[in-house]
């Protein structure tokens, strides 16, 4: 039995209830570039326990409203009119899958 | 004055108060929380979205998900959300959903929300223990569409190669496009230390969110010859029908120049109408099953903004807003006289082409992902500049996340902040992923994510709703 299924099948003898029987395993190494995405990996990944790091609770500080801030800067005047070009378009058939 | 220090991030209040009297205090924080802490390399690159009923944080290997109020729903590793469930990096199997090579860490995570088909869309990167050490990662890009509204439910997720090489992708750029039916993917291809090639990958939606694996066919891989460094490719969330927007950037390291440019579906003709305000290197656009991409390059300098040493455009964002007109954020990251960034913002009056607002401002110090969204009724702007200054503690002793409220773009300006509380020697890069979206249960109203440090200098990412 090729890994990849012995994994598969252990995965549902071991009772992992988020792994979708429509599941595809991939064997290392199978795909290369160019080759269709590869899924539905179809799965609950917020099931079970959380596996993050907690929030936490303060102290924070809040950076005071109105904040001295000084400087300069530009402002594109309204009206400015935006340069048009039409370019050579290459059209690129798009297979939808 | 920030605890002592002149805040760098200078210029962009004079311009407000040029423009006319600062709203103070008239905004409301009708919510804020914690965000999530990180979990996996630093910085967390924070990322998120809402749909008004939930708010997820997207980190580097971490996403959380809150209700409204803040309060914490449910949470995953990484790389336990793309290994298909629940398990923790060691629980992991060793090939599964990811093809080759079961990643230690993701990263570079996206994720949108898809108002017109509520689903919710993520993209991340990974690596194994071995490439995290050695500084690479695989070139494979993981994407995954949630099967309903709650995304605490069942998702499809996928992953595909993100060129035509071994090239690992960098920040990967999510846009989706309901209307017309596509999902897009934007990877800048790393070789090295710099990012030869870049790459667009075009999805069905349809396929993505019926479960049906999609054709990878549709790529697109470009090269510049000026080495573009992460170009930014934005799609624009839910145009209106016949109008769908690409803005790419990019840069010529170490070349004085910039490029940003936008394309339209012309609505009187239907013919795309590519237009440019400074620079334009690469544009694509979607007619029908019709993937399109101009020969060549457009380099006319419209409107070059400063003296551009060695500019670094990242992160460019756009938003139709419900009058029609479109809304761009640009952030120029450049090497200025005297160091620092560069924003420009513009908001564009489609049925004329001409600007309608829009400002420019630099910081002293360097702001690679600030965001900006405009709320449901598209009269207010909702700015997150987050706060880094690389090299120069001086400037960045609190790194901290630097909202920004405007009515009309410019035409007030009123701010709230979340300050950090611990120096920054976590990273240099500390505080300089933002990300701000509409609020789709209110209008008027925008959330924000940006980042933090503690007192433990742990990293932390904080969420405010701001509504005026």
């Amino acid at each position: 039995m090729k890994l990849a299924m012995r994994i598969f099948v252990l995965a549902i003898l071991l009772g992992f209830p988020n792994v979708s029987l429509a599941q595809q395993i991939i064997e290392p190494g199978q795909l290369r570039p160019g080759q269709e995405a590869q899924g539905p990996f179809e799965v609950n990944p917020f099931a079970g326990p959380d596996t993050t790091p907690m929030n936490t609770s303060g102290p924070w500080i809040d950076v005071p409203e109105g904040r001295s801030k000084n400087g300069n800067g530009d402002v594109a005047a309204p009206g400015t009119p935006v340069i048009k070009a039409t370019p050579p378009p290459i059209k690129v058939h798009i297979n939808d899958g | 004055m920030l605890n002592g220090l002149t805040h760098p991030l200078a210029t962009l209040t004079k311009l407000a108060r040029r423009l006319g009297p600062a709203e103070a205090n008239a905004q409301t924080v009708s919510a804020q929380f914690n965000g999530g802490l990180a979990s996996g390399l630093t910085p967390a690159d924070a990322a998120g979205a809402t749909n008004g009923s939930f708010v997820l944080s997207a980190l580097n290997n971490a996403y959380y998900i809150y209700g409204t109020g803040g309060t914490l729903l449910k949470s995953r590793d990484g790389n336990g959300f793309w290994c298909n469930g629940p398990q923790v990096v060691n629980g992991c199997p060793s090939t599964g959903l990811n093809g080759t090579t079961q990643p230690l860490e993701t990263f570079d995570t996206q994720i949108v929300w898809d108002s017109v088909n509520a689903r919710w869309v993520t993209s991340a990167l990974g690596a194994t223990a071995s490439q995290l050490s050695s500084g690479t990662w695989m070139p494979v890009t993981y994407l995954g569409v949630s099967q309903t509204s709650d995304p605490r439910g069942m998702w499809n997720l996928y992953y595909f190669y993100t060129c035509g090489d071994n090239n690992p992708g960098d920040q990967p750029k999510l846009g989706i496009d309901s209307p017309a039916g596509w999902i897009i993917v934007e990877s800048s291809l790393r070789n090295g230390s710099i990012y030869p090639k870049n790459n667009l990958q075009v999805f069905s939606e349809a396929s993505l969110y019926a479960g049906t694996p999609p054709n990878n066919t549709n790529q697109f891989p470009f090269s510049d010859p000026n080495d573009l460094d992460r170009p930014a490719v934005t799609y624009a969330a839910n145009p209106p029908s016949g109008r769908e927007y690409l803005v790419a950037s990019a840069v010529a390291g170490g070349t004085p120049a910039l490029y940003y440019s936008f394309l339209q579906n012309d609505p009187s003709t239907g013919k795309p109408l590519l237009t440019s305000n400074v620079f334009s290197v690469f544009i694509a656009y979607i007619t029908g099953a019709t993937f399109d991409i101009p020969a060549g390059s457009d380099t006319r300098c419209n409107a070059c903004i400063g003296t551009l040493d060695d500019a670094r455009v990242r992160s460019a964002t756009v938003q139709t807003l419900s009058n029609g007109d479109l809304f761009i954020i640009v952030p120029f990251n450049f090497a200025m006289a005297a160091g620092g960034t560069q924003i420009y913002l513009e908001q564009l009056d489609l049925a004329t082409l001409t600007t309608v607002g829009g400002m420019s401002g630099s910081s002293g110090g360097t702001i690679f992902y600030p965001s900006a969204a405009a709320d449901l009724a598209g009269d207010k702007v909702l700015l997150n500049f987050g706060f880094t200054a690389p090299g120069n503690p001086a400037l960045d002793p609190y790194p901290y996340t630097d909202f920004w409220f405007l009515d009309s773009l410019g035409s007030g300006e009123s701010l709230f902040g979340k300050a950090g509380v611990a120096a920054n020697a976590v990273s240099a890069r500390w505080g300089d992923y933002t990300t701000t979206t509409p609020d789709f249960a209110s209008s008027g109203a925008a959330w924000s994510l940006g980042s933090y440090l503690d007192s433990n200098g742990r990293q932390h990412q904080w969420w405010m709703n701001i509504s005026k």
